[in-house]
């Protein structure tokens, strides 16, 4: 059985939320999210991204020794591709994803059928059609593929499949589609998940087959628009273990009935003060793509939840979330990342060394921010849980709010090499690396 | 300075080149080197030397080389601030010329440096006449000193190169190669980027201890040769695993190598090894192999 429990939630200070928005901080709660498969997880919680199957920078051995993440957000489409034209090797792999790509024991999978965030494919989706992007061009994921994937893949939480359209503004019919698709699509999944009902066995005798948690996805469209739907998910709420969002503003459109189903939003790329917003409406688990997105930048995170008393900061000089680890003043920093941290880079490195790999363009140096920045995310939500439960969580989100800046640092250094499925080429673009040696003969030896 | 030779200029006074950092010249020479070198404070510190490829024709300039190195190898010396503590080594130059080895062994052995390099090497050379180089060099070494072949590291020539009487060794080209998706195994190298591996469930050498190739149940990570197949070119993590395996298994190779030669059963192992390799199919055997062992009184071809 996959449980959710609600342990506690924030008890809202008048004194903070008189400055805040009003009713945007009193929803914030701890649960435990009880897995079938054996696995714990306290919200509120984070979910790291994969890239086909890894956490980007980390083997799997580095993931177990050296990060607390304790589950990974993995898309079916990283294991399909348009070409060559045949089965996929996944579904032909006798035992499970976790064993494919040599997850932690320790450490849960959920399944998603797309990347988050994912690139729109220019092709519409159809009634048995899923549009994806593989690492070699967008194809058709017909919808029984991923619901018999699921069963065989045996993922500890699954994903619904959700019809978003690919334009901005969908019209009357494809809003009234992506429901009506949506919901067809939920009903497929939980029939297969759900078929031969409890008694169903893993033919181990008569021990209960293990089922995935299910999640459903909500819509990014308003509550009325998404009605029928939304009576559909209440209707079936004994087969959902859990619900999952695209977007902030979808967190309020969750009818009473769901509101003790665990909340997972799929697509945090802004940060953890878009963190904090959404675990103030509720929302328990996170897809922290904002990590990744750092990480390659060769930006180190700092930041902390605290109960601190801060005095009130002026724009000016607020705190930075993170720092630039290609600037030049770290060229003989021997420092660590952050003062304090016992990640594995923080007490094994300095800012110098990784800011060297960065110049070098050594894999390592991204390995090393990956790791320390997974560390400063558990840390947050480690402290998130604990303000909720200790009774500070209001004192905490208002200090985060008034000590850090709003906004990330943008990137200054080169990336790892991009690729296909985390970026989109628009032609006539010049190189993004330029390369480091030139020639002694070409023109460039006047000062020779 | 055998690397990017054509970004680069050498005199006399030393090799000019631009940075690869900000295009700014520089200039490399014996004594910055050594400077360079004292302040990393490395346990092994290589002279600077003049090298170009060995497939040269230019008889002249190989002979200029080999005798600048000679000179930079006494500028090296004479700039090395801590001999009692950080070990220089020489590189012997000349080519694929043996006389010009020769007089460039004499001449450095006479420099008593801890320990010697053969350099030079490595850069597209027939193998028959890498395999006399190396033979040529270590038959004039004194056998206290360590003898390191620089730039060498196919397993293969490895092997052989213990059986001349090599000691050490560097090549980029066990970690390169994994970046690229190719498996070093005990029968051979498996390019894992090819089609046929995508649905390949074993494991990358099923012969292997290392963290990759080991089960689940062994406490290794049980990485099939179609997750590899799936990573490479695409997830760097996919290149730190084949890595991992590469190194763990040149290792353990060279482990293993030298268990045999105090077993003094180095002979067998060499058997053993190109046997597994080439499936005892002899007609497969490399010839430049079999002859360069014939002449160490190892004979591939017999049962």
């Amino acid at each position: 059985m996959n449980t959710f429990r609600v342990l506690k939630t924030a008890v809202t200070d008048v004194a903070a939320t008189s400055t805040a928005q009003p009713g945007a901080t009193t929803a914030a709660r701890t649960g435990v999210l009880n897995l079938s498969k054996g696995f714990t997880v306290q919200t509120p919680n984070f979910l790291a991204p994969t890239s086909r199957g890894v956490v980007p920078h980390l083997s799997p051995d580095n993931l177990e020794r050296n990060t607390g993440v304790e589950g990974v957000f993995v898309a079916l489409e990283d294991f399909i591709e348009k070409s060559p034209q045949r089965i996929p090797p996944l579904y032909t792999y006798p035992s499970t994803l976790r064993s494919f790509i040599s997850l932690p024991a320790s450490t849960f999978l959920l399944l998603s059928p797309r990347r988050s965030p994912n690139i729109t494919c220019p092709k519409a989706n159809s009634d048995i059609n899923l549009s994806i992007l593989t690492s070699v061009g967008f194809r058709d994921l017909p919808i029984k593929d991923y619901v018999s994937a699921v069963i065989r893949l045996e993922p500890d939480i699954v994903l619904g499949v959700s019809d978003i359209a690919n334009t901005v503004s969908p019209g009357k019919n494809r809003v009234q589609k992506m429901a009506n698709r949506t919901e067809k699509w939920l009903d497929e999944l939980l029939g297969k998940v759900y078929a031969g009902g409890e008694d169903s066995t893993d033919g181990k005798g008569d021990t209960p087959k293990k089922l995935p948690a299910v999640f459903a996805p909500i819509l990014p469209l308003e509550k009325e628009r998404q009605r029928f739907y939304l009576n559909h998910l209440v209707e079936n709420i004994e087969k959902l273990s859990g619900l999952v969002f695209t977007t902030i503003e979808s967190v309020d459109v969750v009818p009473e009935e769901l509101a003790g189903l665990p909340k997972l939003q799929s697509d945090v790329v802004g940060g953890p003060h878009q963190v904090l917003e959404m675990v103030g409406r509720g929302v328990d688990l996170f897809n922290v793509g904002f990590v990744g997105i750092m990480t390659d930048a060769g930006i180190a995170l700092h930041f902390k939840f605290s109960a601190d008393d801060e005095v009130v900061k002026t724009d000016g000089d607020k705190l930075e979330l993170a720092t630039d680890m290609w600037d030049a003043r770290f060229a003989t920093d021997v420092s660590p990342l952050e003062d304090g941290c016992d990640c594995y880079t923080c007490k094994t490195h300095h800012r110098a060394y990784i800011r060297h790999c960065l110049e070098a363009k050594e894999m390592t140096a991204w390995v090393l921010l990956q790791i320390h920045n997974l560390k400063v995310v558990e840390r947050f939500f480690g402290n998130v849980r604990r303000s909720i439960e200790e009774g500070w969580w209001e004192r905490g989100r208002s200090g985060f709010e008034v000590k850090y800046k709003r906004d990330m640092p943008v990137g200054t250094g080169l990336g790892p090499r991009l690729r296909g499925y985390q970026y989109k080429s628009v032609g006539g673009e010049g190189k993004l690396n330029e390369p480091a040696y030139r020639s002694l003969d070409s023109g460039d030896e006047d000062g020779l | 300075m055998v690397s990017l030779l054509k970004l680069a200029k050498i005199t006399e006074e030393g090799v000019r080149f631009l940075s690869p950092h900000d295009g700014s010249p520089m200039l490399l020479t014996p004594e910055h080197s050594m400077s360079l070198q004292n302040s990393i404070g490395s346990d092994i510190m290589m002279q600077l030397d003049d090298v170009i490829a060995t497939t040269s024709p230019d008889k002249e300039r190989m002979v200029e080389a080999m005798h600048r190195s000679v000179r930079w190898l006494d500028r090296c010396i004479e700039a090395h601030k801590y001999p009692e503590k950080q070990n220089l080594f020489c590189i012997i130059q000349g080519g694929l010329d043996l006389d010009l080895r020769r007089t460039c062994v004499k001449e450095m052995v006479k420099r008593d440096t801890p320990g010697i390099a053969i350099g030079g090497l490595s850069g597209g050379e027939e193998k028959a006449k890498y395999c006399a180089v190396v033979r040529t060099c270590t038959e004039m070494l004194p056998d206290m000193k360590p003898r390191y072949v620089m730039g060498v590291g196919y397993p293969e020539d490895l092997i052989v190169s213990v059986a001349l009487g090599a000691d050490m060794f560097d090549c980029v080209w066990p970690t390169r190669t994994a970046r690229f998706g190719n498996a070093v195994t005990s029968r051979g190298t498996l390019n894992l980027r090819h089609a046929s591996y995508a649905a390949d469930f074993s494991p990358v050498d099923e012969d292997c201890g290392c963290p990759c190739c080991r089960s689940e149940e062994n406490g290794g990570l049980g990485v099939t040769k179609a997750y590899i197949h799936h990573l490479t070119g695409k997830e760097t993590a996919g290149a730190h695993i084949l890595t991992m395996h590469n190194v763990y298994y040149l290792l353990d190779l060279m482990r293993n190598a030298r268990q045999a030669i105090i077993a003094d059963n180095y002979p067998s192992f060499v058997k053993e090894f190109f046997g597994k390799i080439y499936r005892y199919d002899k007609a497969e055997y490399p010839v430049w192999a079999v002859d360069a062992l014939q002449t160490v009184g190892i004979d591939l071809t017999e049962a």
